[in-house]
């Protein structure tokens, strides 16, 4: 399986969206892994890079949200002490799997939407016409998002924490 | 640029990105709305750490490599053709078509194999069995020059295909069935016998000049074609190979 159609950053971002939609690394690498054996001979049919983005990152959705059926794995508690802004490599890597988690948890499509919002992978237009809404119902869906995602994190940090 | 546009537009802001003429406006609006410009601050800020977690996650070095192994491994919840199907249920539905596939085959196989008149054929086949040789008049002519004799016995109308034309002819007659006369002799080279009779008088429609139709019944198999009102039939002991290989020693007609 050729995995060549991308840049690695851009590769990475993949990644990472594959994590924030399944909430678990195991899951995520499998989703992608599936999605490229897939996708990955139907990308050079594409012309231009956005058009290759778009199918592989709407195929990862559509992957994810089929095998959503379970409920998300117990996420870990958020160690970070919010006064420590340099935390350590092993702090901050838990916070991303709370985050990744928290993600998970979210509806669609707030989920897709935010996700492919922070990892800058299209445009706010192209970013509308992928989840097949206008723009200003993309604002709306991702203020939505942010408020449901800071309110999971909240309720994170301020319950005490397990033994 | 009015306040429900601006914050439409500032919930889409990247900070990260070098905004577009209408997020400058949008921006400046925030400027001078405390209020709004407090949930941008708290947005990008939350934008931040987000993005700032987001960003520490990293793909294992050898993503691509994993990535590759689970691609060409099979996995559990896609169940491979082979367990497919052995599966009860695909099993049941593959000797479904299997069953509906040979009963078409065999309706298909039935109606090429079908032609008017048939039964009036097949009727003439088992005869040959029992046949002595006695029966026949012995000749000494060729298949061309048969005509007269067999006008002579009340077979009006001989006409030799041309596969067997100008091959010696050792024993001849003709014979009724039904009423209706039916030329039939033999040829020396080949230990077979050649019918003719007259299509309309049994019924018979095959295709005009068509390829040799195959019958097998008992021992024998059958050849038969239609020239205008002429049916040819050849008759040989053996199956319907053993003919396919006594046609394809014939001339080509």
């Amino acid at each position: 399986m050729e995995t060549t159609s991308f840049p690695s950053a851009t590769f990475a971002e993949f990644y990472r969206f594959a994590l924030l939609l399944t909430g678990n690394v195991k899951e995520a690498e499998h989703v992608m892994a599936d999605t490229l054996a897939e996708v990955e001979s139907q990308l050079a049919q594409f012309r231009n890079e956005t058009s290759r983005r778009a199918r592989l990152a709407t195929r990862i959705r559509e992957r994810c949200l089929k095998n959503n059926a379970s409920p998300p794995p117990a996420a870990p508690r958020l160690l970070r002490d919010d006064s420590e802004t340099t935390g350590s490599p092993e702090i901050l890597k838990i916070e991303a799997f709370l985050l990744a988690q928290r993600f998970h948890a979210l509806p669609e499509p707030e989920r897709t939407a935010l996700a492919l919002f922070y990892l800058d992978l299209f445009s706010i237009t192209e970013l509308a016409q992928l989840l097949k809404m206008s723009e200003e119902a993309l604002s709306e869906t991702l203020g939505a998002a942010r408020e449901l995602l800071k309110q999971s994190l909240s309720a994170e940090v301020s319950s005490p924490p397990a033994v | 640029m009015n306040a429900h546009t601006a914050e439409s537009l500032l919930r889409c802001h990247r900070a990260e990105k070098p905004p577009d003429s209408r997020m400058q406006k949008a921006l400046r609006w925030a400027e001078g709305d405390p209020a709004a410009r407090q949930r941008l601050k708290d947005q990008m800020d939350f934008d931040k750490q987000v993005l700032e977690a987001i960003h520490f996650i990293k793909p294992p070095e050898n993503l691509r490599q994993r990535l590759n192994a689970l691609g060409a491994r099979p996995r559990a919840e896609q169940p491979g053709l082979r367990k497919q199907i052995i599966n009860p249920a695909v099993l049941s539905a593959l000797a479904g078509v299997a069953v509906i596939v040979g009963i078409i085959a065999f309706f298909v196989v039935d109606h090429i194999e079908k032609f008017p008149g048939r039964e009036s054929v097949e009727r003439m086949i088992p005869a040959a069995g029992k046949m002595t040789g006695l029966e026949f008049d012995a000749v000494s002519t060729t298949t061309d020059q048969l005509g007269d004799w067999l006008y002579m016995h009340g077979y009006e109308g001989y006409e030799v295909p041309k596969e067997i034309s100008s091959l010696p002819v050792i024993y001849s007659r003709v014979f009724r069935l039904d009423g209706k006369a039916i030329a039939q002799f033999a040829m020396e080279r080949h230990d077979s016998l050649v019918y003719e009779f007259h299509a309309s008088d049994f019924g018979v429609e095959l295709p005009q000049d068509g390829d040799w139709r195959l019958l097998a019944q008992d021992d024998w198999a059958a050849a038969i074609r239609q020239h205008g009102d002429h049916c040819f039939m050849i008759l040989l002991r053996g199956g319907k190979s053993d003919m396919k290989d006594f046609l394809q020693s014939l001339p080509k007609k």
